[in-house]
């Protein structure tokens, strides 16, 4: 009962948070509604026993990534007075609203149609760090794991490539 | 206590991909020391690298037998993955021996090219062999933000800006579509295993029964249409094609799809192929719009990249057919269904070939690949000429090629499967193709004048190379089809 309470709590706050990034007229204020968004998203995250990814959440997306977003805003220094249209309600606009429309009735209808089962028991120390860091390591994650790496090495090569100032 | 797994076995099975990248790597720190007049060292750490890969993945694929799994059922290898793998190294082969040159004529020399180059080969190998959608996913990766940097690696020219940026932001979104899919098949089978999903059909289930299958299995298939550029998500095709610098053109038209259509098929024929009757409709008329659609976009292109790029297009529809082709009873008795792996074999070698002989069409280094540059190539050079006409006409599966093989088995392969409209509309389409593969031989023969080409001998050695292969693999294609075949049903276990 209190899990969900909570849960519809911190859900609103978050969604609440979501429409604010997107309507806010300053930029500084959708950065910083972001940052709100994501700490709520990582309390949902713990009520659902995922506590390494809550706290990851925090660090990186809340953290670092913010930090980088804003760094970006304030060195493109965006002038106040300049008024961002807040929806623009173009025919473009309206054709991707109703693809959105159709896309979200589907997937609601695909929803209603699951059947529901209670909730499966959980091993023991779930969404901690010690089983996520043996499901990376030792586990069946230790490939992709790997990979990712790669795939980040490759990432940064191209943008010093494609950044660098004399090939 | 943390248990170390035990990895002697996968690593070995995956000795192929980890050379590739140990050689990217080494040509990175290689780059930063190196002095500019010693370059060629690059070009050739880079095609030895992909030579010694090919040789490892001979001796892996006579370990892997009928098929093993490495990294705890990450990866499979088998059959199927190592006949994609061999796809993949050619193609990265055959599109280093056009690059050293031509990256000179126009102005773009640098080592990370070939890094770049050898992690898109990587990528694409790993995800001929991934059999979790994670897994796909990851490699999927690593192969396009390799590809999304190639692409625009001519910084100065707005064109391959342009073709870089396109590439990257339809990419990213289609991936996105893809991990949006990959989510719902998780919520709905609780894994992302491919081999827990064929249990899962296996087990009597059909995605009509769970309407999350639907969703995540239709926007899988929307994923992968859009990376092996199939009707209707082919938009982006042509401009990325035509504006990437032609080496990389090379491979992506017959790597990039290689890999793609590797594993789209491992999901669409391995894993919901139990059930393909749910998906037929909807990979039906895929296959049929693409092959329309591709031919006819091609009629009317005078940049002979362009006419290479829905020619692409056109190809992806004519595979696709094969996806639909499943007859009753499964993949095990499908076995011509082998013609897909075929046809993938054959495209690597007629479209590389065929970009190779525009690799050497550059002027002031531009590339000029109209049509009209071609006028007169047939008496200047010859041999070019008799090479890229070879590739025309495997392409537009004029016999005795390996196109027309390739072609002739996918299309009966169709019939036996009983998906006689399918094949009609692809002769037909097939029909107007001559057309546009025709052309340009009539400007090379038939016309006068003197092409501004600059014969480039590695590149040449590529034509030659494409070309003897079409020519003796159209003649004799016994034992490859027999490869593509046993390759196809290690798939189906």
């Amino acid at each position: 009962m209190t899990e969900a309470v909570l849960f519809y709590l911190f859900s609103l706050v978050a969604i609440v948070a979501g429409f604010s990034v997107v309507l806010a007229r300053n930029p500084i204020a959708s950065a910083l509604s972001l940052v709100v968004c994501f700490f709520f998203l990582a309390a949902d995250y713990v009520l659902l026993d995922a506590h390494f990814v809550a706290v990851i959440q925090i660090l990186v997306y809340a953290g670092a990534i913010m930090v980088l977003f804003i760094f970006v805003i304030m060195l493109l220094n965006l002038r106040h007075d300049a008024p961002v249209p807040i929806l623009e309600l173009s025919r473009r606009g309206l054709v991707g609203m109703l693809i959105a429309g159709v896309l979200g009735t589907g997937l609601i209808t695909a929803l209603e149609a699951l059947p529901v089962s209670a909730p499966a028991a959980l091993p023991d120390g779930y969404g901690k760090v010690a089983s996520v860091g043996t499901s990376i390591f030792s586990g069946a994650y230790l490939l992709p794991f790997e990979v990712v790496s790669v795939l980040l090495t490759v990432a940064l090569v191209g943008a010093v490539v494609l950044a660098k100032r004399e090939i | 206590m943390i248990q170390i797994p035990a990895l002697g076995d996968s690593l070995l099975l995956t000795s192929p991909s980890i050379l590739v990248f140990c050689v990217a790597l080494a040509i990175m720190l290689i780059e930063a020391w190196a002095r500019p007049e010693s370059k060629s060292i690059f070009w050739a750490l880079g095609f030895g690298g992909l030579l010694a890969a090919g040789a490892l993945t001979a001796l892996v694929h006579g370990m892997a037998e009928g098929g093993v799994d490495a990294y705890a059922g990450m990866l499979r290898i088998d059959r199927y993955g190592v006949f994609f793998q061999v796809c993949a190294i050619l193609a990265g082969l055959l599109s280093l021996l056009m690059s050293d040159g031509y990256l000179e004529r126009i102005g773009v020399r640098v080592g990370e090219y070939y890094a770049l180059v050898l992690f898109g080969v990587l990528g694409m190998m790993l995800m001929s062999a991934a059999n979790d959608l994670m897994m796909v996913f990851i490699a999927l990766e690593v192969m396009s933000i390799a590809m999304y940097v190639l692409c625009a690696l001519k910084r100065g020219d707005p064109k391959s800006v342009e073709s870089g940026f396109k590439y990257f932001i339809l990419g990213a979104f289609s991936s996105g579509v893809m991990l949006y899919g990959i989510s719902f098949v998780y919520g709905a089978i609780g894994s992302t295993s491919l081999q827990a999903l064929t249990a899962w059909f296996a087990a009597g289930h059909d995605a009509a029964s769970n309407s999350l299958v639907v969703v995540g299995g239709g926007l899988l298939i929307v994923g992968f249409g859009f990376k092996v550029a199939s009707v209707p998500f082919h938009m982006w095709a042509p401009d990325v094609y035509q504006g990437a610098p032609t080496s990389v053109t090379a491979l992506m038209a017959s790597g990039v799809k290689a890999a793609s259509f590797a594993a789209f098929g491992r999901v669409v024929l391995g894993a919901m192929g139990e059930d393909a009757a749910s998906w037929h409709g909807a990979l039906w008329w895929m296959s049929a719009l693409t092959m329309i659609v591709g031919n006819l976009g091609a009629l009317v292109q005078d940049d002979l990249k362009r006419v290479l790029a829905y020619s692409s297009i056109a190809h992806a529809g004519y595979l696709l057919m094969a996806f639909v082709s499943i007859g009753p009873g499964g993949l095990a008795h499908s076995p011509a269904l082998g013609s897909l792996l075929f046809y993938m074999l054959s495209y690597t070698f007629m479209n590389a070939g065929a970009f190779a002989v525009l690799s050497m069409f550059t002027r002031d280094g531009k590339d000029d690949s109209r049509i009209e540059r071609l006028a007169g190539l047939g008496h200047d050079h010859p041999w070019i000429a008799a090479g890229l006409s070879i590739c025309l006409l495997s392409l537009a599966g004029i016999p005795p090629t390996m196109g027309f093989v390739g072609k002739f088995y996918l299309f009966s392969a169709a019939l036996q499967a009983g998906e006689r409209n399918l094949a009609i509309i692809g002769a037909i389409s097939a029909a107007l193709g001559v057309y546009y593969y025709i052309r340009p031989m009539i400007w090379m023969y038939m016309r006068d004048g003197h092409p501004a080409v600059t014969i480039d001998r590695r590149a040449a050695f590529a034509v030659a190379l494409c070309s003897a292969v079409m020519l003796i693999l159209g003649l004799v294609p016994g034992t490859a089809l027999d490869w593509a075949q046993d390759s196809l049903l290690s798939l189906a276990g």
